[in-house]
């Protein structure tokens, strides 16, 4: 069975940790260049789902994937899957930043120095370009060489983000990426997120639903290890269709900053 | 006010006894350095030594030393890398660490002799490599192979797992991630592992006085079948029979020359390990 | 096929993966090669009765005669002598170090045992011969130097910084506010020690203790050279005579009788007691240390 390129879907799936089901019943088609948020509370499997797309719990284990994860016309965890083919179209922004101990310079272009080696001469432009779409150009410019450790958080996430966005990924799966930024760092990331989704589908994990309120097209809600809403974001927003849902929104709009 | 006093006086003993500890360690320095320092000079340190060692330098013994510390780390550091990579890039489960992890904690806790003992009779009999400095360098390889992996592995267990996780979410093979993610951060603890590495080796004495070590007439070795002399093996002999007050000095020259090289490779990753260790935490 | 390998597709043609798998099969072939060597190569000696071998003192490669008691009594008594002498200044060192003393003092000290903790045992044996049997002889009128009391007092020395090193990471360790609660309390720091922080620190200094006993059971040379090499065990507890240990005897012999013969099988039967005895303090030393962080 082959699915469409530009297929992105879960198909019955289950996720146990050492036996224990972190996920059930998962079966979700995402939309493609739109933001899909995915609601729910501290532990309640959103990571884990993230990570499962670009299979990257395959070095912790006692993780099982059952069922079909569909990326890009493939199911990824059936046997010959070139998993890092796999995560080069799956880029993935982690929670705080992980900046490597080298300058700016090196940190945007690591990942494609390492997939074309060959291409020496277009690392400054690529840096350059990228840097741009993720709007910290005019901030680095000038220090293209000096250490990133120096970066303020808000620029490191966003370094990482060009980062990822330099081996030119389809799919950019965000892990709850503002929740270690100040409220201006934050707004520059949602900024970024509305310009890169033109192209780009992205799926994001995240608990603060006045973010989810302004940049989400669609909506996962997650709770007790299964998908317990879903739909558009407008429809969500206004008309939740269960009580726990209801709950999450109100605990959430009242306590969210 | 009673409790005070008893409280003083018995961090006083406390202190007391750690300070004739410290005197002790101090003392073996100095008995070292003062009892060789009149041994020690450049023709020392340049000559061969002649009459059973009661004459001449300690030119073939330092060399000794330095092949056979330097051909156990070339020997052993290659696979010591490789098997802690194995176990820190490709092993996903805790049980297999733990396993290999107890089985270098042992290896590491071998009294040497055993090595010497076994390892002459693998390598010196079995593969026919003789009383040879390769079968010392051989032997020492295995027995500084534990030094080294926990040191590198530790270096690297340190790094934190979301730099590999970059690395794997931009799509790279774990080859690409243990050379341009893990190696380029955890160097440091490979050039320590090195260097108490050779400083073991080069202390060790046990392991190679029966397989790899000859006492007077061996120069360099010229091929793999030759002995060598060495500063170790020097200081026994001499220290045996400690009745020739010249030879005896001779051989605490030896054991100042030994004392200095190993202590300043154990300083050296002392250094490395705090500077390095310290950058982490910033 | 191997669940505990990250699973990967690409992995033939990893040239990372084959040469680590490399390395580390090597190490684990050396060590199932090694130890089943040792237990292998000593089964004839077992066969002629383990008991009579372990206890006999007789031991003459003439007659092909063999009895590891006199060896595994020097031991005994060499290891333990050094722990009652190194112990109260690796402890007091320890407690000094950790809990009295300024963090850059502090940095000091412990580069400077840590870099005693690996001078050559041949240095030590050196001093033991040319100045400590002499002193032992003279102060206690003896006619050799060489005793079961020279041996054990020199390895006393030699494992003193392993003891105080091991024993002071093991105290440092415990969180600050074991000490801050107890501080609060109207503790003077020194009590506070004792009641807050000695009980939490007590399997680690324990480990501490036994890893240096295991460096101090399988020491060979310095032991070699003061220990005065008869195959006796003393009458009474006599401390002022010649002995013998285990490693020291390897060390006499073992060029002597190597390779082949009841000799060499009986020397690794040896090997094999010492092999056991120093893995059992290490296992349990190494287990204390790691567990101290709970």
């Amino acid at each position: 069975m082959k699915k469409s390129e530009e297929n992105l879907e879960f198909i019955n799936v289950e996720i146990t940790y050492n036996g224990k089901p972190v996920l059930t019943g998962l079966s979700y088609n995402f939309s493609k260049s739109a933001v899909t948020c995915i609601l729910g509370s501290s532990g309640s499997g959103k990571t884990t789902l993230l990570r499962s797309l670009s299979r990257l719990n395959d070095r912790i284990r006692g993780f099982k994937v059952r069922g079909e994860v569909w990326v890009a016309g493939e199911e990824i965890y059936y046997n010959g899957v070139d998993v890092y083919h796999l995560r080069r179209k799956i880029g993935m922004i982690f929670q705080s930043p992980c900046i490597f101990p080298t300058s700016v310079y090196e940190n945007v272009i690591f990942g494609f120095k390492y997939h074309h080696p060959e291409r020496k001469k277009e690392f400054p432009q690529i840096a350059e370009r990228y840097l741009k779409e993720a709007y910290l150009w005019d901030e680095v410019k000038d220090r293209l060489q000096k250490p990133a450790q120096n970066l303020s958080q808000g620029q490191k996430q966003r370094l990482s983000i060009a980062r990822a966005l330099a081996v030119e990924p389809e799919i950019l799966l965000m892990d709850e990426p503002t929740a270690s930024l100040d409220p201006v760092s934050s707004d520059a990331i949602e900024n970024l997120i509305f310009s890169l989704k033109e192209k780009r589908t992205i799926i994001m994990a995240t608990h603060n639903i006045a973010q989810t309120r302004r940049i989400a097209d669609d909506i996962l809600f997650l709770y007790d290890g299964t998908i317990w809403e879903q739909g558009k974001a407008t429809e969500f927003f206004e008309r939740p269709q269960k009580e726990e849902t209801r709950i999450f929104l109100e605990g959430g709009s009242s306590s969210s900053s | 006010m009673n409790k005070r006093m008893l409280d003083r006086g018995l961090l006083g003993i406390i202190y007391l006894i750690a300070l004739v500890g410290m005197i002790m360690m101090l003392a073996v320095l100095w008995e070292v350095v003062r009892r060789g320092w009149p041994a020690l000079s450049l023709e020392f340190l340049l000559q061969p030594s002649s009459n059973f060692g009661a004459e001449g330098g300690l030119l073939y013994q330092t060399l000794g030393t330095i092949i056979l510390m330097a051909a156990a780390v070339l020997i052993g550091f290659p696979i010591a890398v490789g098997s802690a990579l194995f176990q820190t890039e490709y092993v996903r489960s805790e049980g297999v660490r733990a396993f290999f992890r107890a089985i270098i904690f042992s290896l590491n806790a071998v009294p040497t002799i055993l090595f010497g003992l076994a390892g002459y009779l693998f390598f010196g009999v079995y593969l026919e490599t003789g009383v040879s400095w390769l079968t010392g360098a051989l032997i020492l390889a295995i027995m500084i192979l534990p030094t080294i992996q926990a040191s590198i592995q530790s270096s690297i267990e340190c790094l934190p797992e979301k730099y590999r996780e970059v690395g794997m979410s931009l799509g790279m093979t774990p080859w690409a991630l243990a050379r341009r993610i893990v190696l380029p951060q955890c160097w440091h603890g490979a050039i320590t592992g090195a260097l108490l590495g050779l400083a073991r080796a080069a202390g060790e004495t046990a392991a190679i006085m029966f397989t790899a070590a000859a006492f007077s007439g061996a120069t360099w070795p010229r091929s793999f079948a030759d002995p060598v002399p060495t500063l170790q093996t020097h200081i026994l002999v001499l220290a045996q029979d400690s009745a020739d007050a010249t030879s005896l000095t001779h051989a605490w020259g030896a054991a100042l020359v030994l004392l200095a090289i190993v202590f300043f490779l154990i300083l050296t990753s002392l250094v490395i390990r705090s500077r390095f260790s310290m950058e982490a935490q910033r | 096929m191997f669940p505990f390998i990250v699973p990967d597709r690409r992995r033939n043609a990893d040239p990372l993966f084959w040469s680590t798998v490399f390395s580390a099969g090597l190490v684990l072939a050396t060590a199932v090669i090694f130890s089943s060597y040792l237990f292998w190569e000593s089964l004839p000696v077992w066969d002629q009765g383990l008991w009579a071998f372990l206890t006999s003192v007789e031991w003459d490669p003439g007659e092909d005669v063999y009895g590891a008691g006199a060896m595994i009594y020097g031991s005994l008594i060499v290891t333990s002598l050094a722990l009652l002498f190194a112990l109260p200044f690796a402890l007091c060192g320890a407690i000094t170090a950790s809990e009295f003393l300024s963090p850059r003092a502090r940095l000091v000290f412990k580069g400077a045992m840590e870099t005693m903790a690996g001078a050559p045992g041949v240095v030590y044996g050196l001093l033991g011969a040319a100045m400590l049997s002499l002193w032992v002889k003279d102060f206690f009128g003896l006619i050799d130097g060489s005793t079961l009391f020279t041996a054990g007092i020199l390895l006393g020395i030699m494992i003193l910084p392993t003891i105080m090193t091991l024993a002071e990471d093991a105290i440092h360790s415990v969180p600050g506010e074991y000490r801050d609660t107890a501080l609060s309390l109207g503790l003077t720091p020194l009590q506070a020690f004792f009641k807050a922080v000695a009980p939490r620190a007590l399997p680690g200094i324990i480990g501490a203790v036994l890893l240096g006993l295991g460096r101090a059971l399988g020491e060979t040379i310095a032991v070699m050279l003061v220990i005065g090499g008869l195959d006796i065990i003393p009458m009474g507890l006599d401390l002022f005579s010649p002995g013998q240990n285990i490693p020291s005897k390897l060390g006499r012999e073992a060029a002597e009788a190597i390779g082949s013969g009841m000799h060499w099988n009986a020397l690794i039967a040896l090997g094999a007691i010492l092999f056991t005895g120093t893995m059992m303090l290490t296992a349990a030393g190494s287990w204390l240390l790691r567990r101290r962080a709970v």
